[in-house]
């Protein structure tokens, strides 16, 4: 840019034409690589792919995904930000997606949209950085941080219902079998060298040992106030049913069975994300 | 794969090539040698995977600037200037590689191909640009991947369409470029003009024809002017420069004539020129002979007819002129005939014996002129620009021992004669002849046909034109086939410095005044409103077209898709509405064919993949059949 203002100054003051060439090359290049840069950052829309298990303060692996939605242009060396973490794309050709990862933390528990993706490129010529803001259609529940704490409960023997045999999931306990990541998992239990050979992040799951059911009621869980009760109640569905057994949630009049599944947990984690928030 | 830093070293390399040549040959020694030698040693440390240590290069640039520095004096500053840029340009390539580094590399190649320009003003200046353009366009983009990793290797697709890309940018600049440089302001009076007058080559004729001076004449090839006009008989090519009409000792110098002696024109056909002079250190200002005006620059007339420059300029300038092709200047009033008839210190006496012969009683300018003519063809002289005759007798050697000269001795002899006969003459400097270039339409004036004729005065009709060099044996110019392949390359070059070097400010406004004017005055005629009317009719039919082919499906599953839609709710109304997805519509209408195509459907785009050709023409035979029964 100074170059081009002192060559046009020496073109002004010499008269020299081939000086003025110069210098509309430089100007007529600039604005070129302008509109280049311009466009490449354009035609781009972002897909993020969060797990189903998404824990406020709690850091998690995204997906997302790029589509360079321009017919013939690629768009070359590509940054998407969402909320300050960055997915680099060195080439994004026309029509297709590309994936990266991104780590994000939700502050507060409920139903989240997710603030707009900036997309930032230093194409064609590293001399500026362009970006744009992208939405990111969608909304995701982010469960409440789950609060550890301890209770006869989790060890002690049940009040009522039946002992099961040992078959869910736990930490404690043998590697039973890898399955995908899907955010409830502790980072730890990523296991990097498969990860690396596909696609979606794999876990290693432990077995633990199996309980009795227990129907929890948000009024009685421990905390002082309902966002601490809240979390306890996350805490104890995980670890319960983890640990083998069966959980149920009474919602104001509302009872949902007890259960050990994977979508039953889920069901009762959602409830506690959304509640009081209606 | 390919490794980004391979691509920019090389690139790099080129890049600083091309900003030194163009300035090599005005580089002092030091300089010139310097940047091949730092190229060398660069490619040895390149190879080595080594560099030169920054805390070695910025003393050594500090000392070579102050050396270089030395010789700065407001004369020299160009000079100074191109050195230390080819210098630090060869210091760079040196150094570490990285992104700064890279960078002031290709600003000071710029600026060494833009120092190039205050020497050099030829056409191959924008081959170098457009160069430069291309390789820094891909430079600046690959420089972008290594900042961002430097590590970084691209497949060979990859990089096959960062090139593609890096290439447009070039390419769609070049437009704008011609757009910027009609347009970039331009000043009336360059604040230091000084900086470009050392460069364009000069060329000039002698205003002293000093006959027997030299053995040979050396036939210069350079070129004089390029006159644009119709072509012309080439007897008529007579370009007029100076006159020379008296003695310095033996030798024939111009000297002040009185002004009040106005000459007018004689009769003949009017020829108008536009002249492009290359840069000369004289003043005149050549036309074809006679010139009756000019125009488009400052100048000054004679009482002979020859047109100075006012104002010292070595830039290259263009005027118009006009002439009338006539072997007569007539003069209005009497001349100062005694000065007319000056004779040279020296003079043999057999020039004097034929003077004498010549002059005798009773016969008329004409006359004489004819007699002058005969002795010239008795004495079979022929023209030749070697083994010419030398020393204070070298008119009379020519016309009576070696009798072979060039035009200076056939003119000079020829006018001293005509004195010696009593008729007053003098000589006439210009240029005789001209290669017509048919592809541009204009004359090219070289420096090997520099010229002298005689112009004698007859009171009955002015000053004649007589040639004397036309009277010898083999006087005739060379029309080569080469020189016909040099024209192509000289219709280039006149172009470039029509088009782009003698471009100014006058002509900057002269361009916009006639582009305002033209647009004021646009008269269309009557019947042209229908084609205009037709014409934006289909145009906007295209951009319709256009438009409605982007707005519309894209893919060819799209497209299917929303056909299939179209007839399907032609059929089951009911199910039209958003929100449904095709398996949902399936379920909903209950019939086999929605089913069926629902499954097609669903089993390929559904999972990434395209529709195959035997699922496509499934697809539209439903179609087809839902469109034929749509009930």
């Amino acid at each position: 840019m100074a170059s081009t203002l002192l060559l046009g100054v020496a073109a002004v003051n010499t008269g020299n034409n081939l000086l003025f060439l110069v210098v509309s090359a430089m100007l007529g290049f600039m604005a070129v690589s302008g509109l280049l840069g311009w466009m490449n950052i354009r035609g781009l829309s972002v897909r993020v792919r969060l797990p189903d298990e998404v824990y406020a303060g709690t850091q998690t692996l995204a997906s997302i995904g790029i589509e360079n939605r321009k017919r013939v242009l690629p768009s070359f060396l590509v940054t998407a930000t969402l909320s300050g973490s960055p997915a680099s794309f060195i080439m994004l050709d026309p029509r297709v997606q590309q994936t990266g990862s991104v780590l994000l933390t939700f502050s507060r528990r409920g139903l989240q949209t997710l603030p707009a993706a900036r997309i930032s490129s230093p194409f064609p010529v590293n001399f500026f950085v362009r970006f744009r803001m992208v939405e990111v259609t969608g909304s995701y529940p982010v469960f409440p941080a789950p609060r550890p704490f301890s209770a006869p409960l989790l060890g002690g023997k049940p009040d009522a219902g039946q002992a099961r045999a040992a078959s869910g999931k736990g930490y404690e306990g043998d590697l039973a079998k890898i399955s995908d990541y899907t955010g409830a998992e502790s980072l730890k239990q990523i296991h990097w060298r498969l990860s690396a050979k596909h696609e979606v992040f794999k876990v290693k799951e432990m077995t633990a040992t199996s309980q009795e059911p227990v129907l929890l009621e948000i009024d009685q869980l421990p905390g002082g106030d309902l966002e601490e009760r809240l979390s306890s109640g996350t805490y104890l569905v995980n670890r319960l049913i983890k640990s083998g057994r069966p959980v149920g949630l009474k919602v104001g009049d509302r009872v949902i069975a007890p259960g050990t599944t994977r979508m039953h947990r889920l069901k009762l984690l959602g409830e506690l994300a959304v509640y009081g928030q209606d | 794969m390919v490794r980004i830093k391979g691509i920019l070293t090389g690139l790099t390399v080129c890049i600083a090539v091309i900003g030194y040549l163009p300035l090599q040959p005005y580089l002092d020694p030091f300089p010139r040698w310097f940047f091949p030698a730092a190229l060398l040693l660069a490619f040895y440390l390149d190879k080595r995977g080594s560099e030169l240590p920054e805390r070695l290069l910025t003393p050594l640039s500090i000392v070579l600037f102050l050396y270089l520095g030395a010789g700065f004096s407001l004369n020299s500053i160009m000079q100074v200037t191109a050195d230390l840029l080819v210098v630090f340009l060869g210091i760079r390539l040196l150094g570490e590689r990285s992104g700064r580094n890279y960078l002031q590399v290709f600003g000071l190649a710029l600026f060494c191909l833009a120092a190039s320009s205050l020497y050099n003003l030829s056409a191959l200046f924008i081959v170098y640009l457009l160069l430069l353009m291309l390789l820094l366009a891909v430079s600046l983009v690959v420089l972008t991947f290594h900042s961002h990793d430097p590590a970084i290797a691209l497949s060979r697709p990859e990089a096959k369409k960062v090139l593609a890309v890096s290439c447009l940018m070039p390419v769609a600049s070049l437009p704008i470029l011609l757009f910027l440089f009609v347009l970039l302001p331009r000043t009336q009076y360059p604040l230091w003009d000084f900086m470009n007058q050392s460069g364009p080559k000069v060329t000039g004729f002698s205003d002293t024809v000093r006959p027997g001076s030299a053995p040979a004449v050396n036939e210069a090839k350079g070129v004089v002017l390029r006159a644009i006009c119709g072509q012309l008989p080439e007897e008529r090519l007579y370009w007029r420069g100076i006159v020379l009409n008296g003695f310095q000792g033996n030798d024939w110098v111009r000297l002040p004539v009185e002004e009040e002696r106005l000459p007018g024109v004689g009769k003949g056909a009017v020829v108008h020129q536009e002249i492009y002079p290359e840069p000369s250190r004289t003043p005149y200002l050549l036309a074809l002979n006679i010139p009756r005006g000019l125009s488009g620059v400052r100048y000054g007339d004679s009482g002979d007819d020859v047109l100075t420059m006012q104002g010292r300029s070595e830039k290259r300038i263009k005027y118009e002129a006009e002439s009338v092709l006539s072997d007569v200047l007539a003069v209005r009033g009497e001349i100062d005939r005694d000065f007319y008839l000056t004779l040279p210190a020296r003079l043999s006496d057999r020039m004097r014996a034929e003077g004498r012969e010549l002059s005798r009683p009773g016969l008329a300018v004409p006359e004489k002129l004819r007699l002058v003519e005969r002795f010239f063809r008795n004495q079979r002289l022929s023209y030749a620009t070697s083994g010419l005759p030398v020393g204070p007798d070298a008119l009379d050697s020519f016309l009576f021992v070696k009798r072979r000269g060039h035009c200076e001795l056939f003119a000079s002899a020829c006018a001293t004669l005509l004195r010696l006969a009593g008729v007053p003459a003098r000589l006439v400097g210009g240029y005789r002849g001209g290669t017509y270039n048919a592809m541009g339409g204009y004359y090219l004036v070289t420096e090997e046909m520099a010229h002298v004729w005689v112009e004698a005065y007859d009171p009955a009709r002015g000053w004649v034109t007589v040639d004397p060099s036309a009277w010898s044996t083999g006087f005739a110019r060379n029309q080569g086939v080469a020189r016909q392949l040099r024209m192509y390359a000289d219709a280039l070059g006149f172009y470039w410095n029509k088009a782009v070097i003698t471009y100014d400010l006058q002509k900057q406004i002269a361009l916009f005044t006639a582009a305002g004017s033209k647009a004021r005055n646009l008269r269309l005629p009557a019947g042209f409103w229908k084609p205009l009317a037709g014409g934006a009719a289909a145009l906007g039919l295209l951009a319709a077209l256009v438009a409605l082919q982007a707005a519309g499906p894209k893919s060819r599953e799209e497209k299917v898709l929303r056909r299939f839609l179209r007839v399907l709710y032609r059929r089951y109304p009911a199910a039209a509405g958003e929100g449904r997805g095709l398996f949902e519509l399936a379920e909903e209408v209950g019939d086999p064919l929605v089913k069926e195509f629902a499954a097609i459907y669903g089993n390929a785009v559904y999972h990434d993949r395209r529709l195959l050709p035997a699922e496509t023409v499934r697809l539209q035979e439903i179609i087809r059949t839902f469109r034929q029964h749509p009930s």
